[in-house]
């Protein structure tokens, strides 16, 4: 008995989250908010009105935080209000311009728009500077979404 | 070690010195390193920083567990199912429940981070022996209650929590997000008279107090409140948190093998050789020496010295991601109990 009760922590961590990944599981395909993640090492976002219940709940609290202005910008780029979301984003990258999904979001938007190359062009290189790790699957990216238009610069930091 | 003193005594968990500087001095220093880097350096440099912190402090718990026959034979049913079990458990929920294993490792996170104050708290406690009785258990709830507040309020975590609670489909509206925080904020404040009401109390039945621990538990806080109030930027307060919590883990690690060396109730030859006065550096090197194997693992490098035989599927991948979280678990599980002040054979470290 008392060898079962060394494992006591370790059970109780087992059925803590066997019974968080139940409800997961339940609540996902019950409500399917979630979007299904692009590899194996990101995690499933909110999507649709989930997202902007959330973007307007935080940019309620926070309308200065650089976070619930990308969550505003991203809900408003789902569904399709580019004109809003471009406002919603460049508030946040006043905020802060050290978040990867923000630059990406908002090159993304600039190429969507059909705003100047130049201007593309350095956010994308902000981009590959500020996270080197995805530099590659970054350029590859831009290069095919510009049809090669966009230029891209080296240089540390 | 101690000095006696009416109301007030002193013990160091190292010595003065070395106190003063991981203690209480490096809190603010990394307040300051983490502001600056989050300005002038771009994501991937924090992330280094604090990655090159973590995963070391994960090795120093492995060297002690592992290293030391004795050490191993106090648990040695959980050292070897424990790491098969959450390895196992932690692949499945990224498979299967990727948010699930997400909410279990940030809680057991900050669990884990305000108990290793707290724990220091006791050893500062333990060596002026100090506090009355009754101080451990109002040090705990002083713990809990001022972290998970810094939680609930803070604009940086309250950010995530409240997404958390979408991600779940919880939705909770700007009222009751408001009234949490609120009644968070009465909760702390009058949590925060009743504490420094026993202290007095502590002092007034004739109990000294020992003043560095109520510094370092200031400090400790000063970093968490500040840094999740003045930044918008997580890795910001997660390079002051990892130095601060890293730094003083492999401190506290070091010292305890070493105090074992030297009082001669260690029984490992590793152990005695990474302690000893003038191998520090061979000590630093096995962490990063570690740091970089770990790093090989868990971004799926080992596929390249496989022969085509490892990592031949896509689920490879996932597993070598898992690492990541599966070795933290790890590491707060053993925390969870091989950290225990009162027990004899922790305080033959201290």
């Amino acid at each position: 008995m008392s060898y079962l009760r060394s494992f006591k922590l370790l059970a109780i961590i087992l059925i803590i989250g066997t019974v968080l990944a139940a409800l997961e599981r339940h609540q996902r395909f019950l409500f399917n908010h979630l979007s299904e993640r692009a590899n194996s090492r990101s995690h499933p976002s909110l999507k649709g009105d989930s997202l902007k219940n959330l973007a307007d709940v935080l940019y309620a609290i926070y309308p200065d935080r650089a976070e619930a202005n990308l969550l505003m910008g991203r809900a408003l780029l789902d569904k399709g209000n580019l004109k809003e979301a471009r406002k919603y984003l460049e508030e946040a990258l006043e905020l802060d311009r050290n978040n990867q999904q923000l630059l990406f979001l908002y090159a993304q938007l600039l190429l969507d728009v059909g705003e100047d190359e130049v201007k593309i062009s350095a956010v994308v290189n902000e981009l590959r500077r500020l996270f080197p790790r995805s530099k590659k699957a970054v350029e590859a990216y831009f290069d095919r979404a510009s049809k090669g238009k966009l230029h891209m610069n080296d240089g540390l930091y | 070690m101690t000095q006696g003193i009416e109301m007030f005594r002193t013990g160091y968990i190292v010595d003065r010195r070395q106190d003063y500087v991981w203690f209480l001095a490096l809190p603010l220093v990394s307040i300051v390193f983490a502001l600056v880097s989050g300005k002038y350096f771009p994501g991937a440099v924090l992330a280094a920083i604090a990655l090159w912190v973590t995963i070391p402090h994960h090795f120093v718990t492995w060297l002690r567990v592992y290293g030391s026959p004795n050490e191993f034979a106090r648990f040695k049913d959980r050292f070897i199912w424990g790491p098969v079990v959450l390895i196992g458990f932690t692949y499945l929920l990224l498979h299967y429940a990727p948010l699930s294993l997400v909410l279990i490792v940030t809680l057991w996170d900050h669990q884990h981070s305000l108990m290793q104050q707290y724990g220091f708290a006791r050893v500062y406690d333990f060596k002026a022996n100090t506090g009355a009785p009754s101080t451990a258990k109002f040090d705990l709830l002083f713990s809990w209650i001022f972290f998970v507040n810094m939680l609930i309020v803070s604009p940086l975590f309250s950010t995530l929590w409240i997404r958390m609670f979408h991600e779940w489909h919880l939705l909770i509206d700007v009222i009751h997000v408001q009234l949490i925080q609120n009644v968070s904020w009465i909760l702390t404040g009058a949590y925060g008279v009743i504490w420094l009401l026993h202290i007095i109390w502590t002092l007034r039945k004739g109990y000294a107090i020992n003043p560095l621990k109520y510094a370092f538990l200031g400090v400790s806080y000063f970093l968490w409140y500040f840094t999740s109030f003045s930044t918008e930027y997580l890795l910001v307060y997660a390079v002051a948190h990892r130095i601060m919590h890293g730094v003083q883990y492999v401190v506290m690690v070091y010292y305890y093998n070493r105090h074992k060396v030297e009082r001669g109730v260690n029984d490992s030859p590793l152990i005695s050789f990474v302690s000893r006065p003038g191998n520090v550096k061979a000590f630093l090197l096995m962490c990063v020496a570690y740091a970089l194997v770990f790093h090989a693992l868990s971004e799926g490098h080992v596929r390249d010295f496989g022969f085509g035989f490892v990592g031949f599927n896509a689920n490879f991948d996932l597993f070598s991601y898992s690492l990541l979280s599966s070795f933290a678990l790890i590491h707060y599980y053993y925390d969870a109990f091989i950290w225990k002040v009162r027990k004899k054979e922790v305080q033959e470290g201290l």
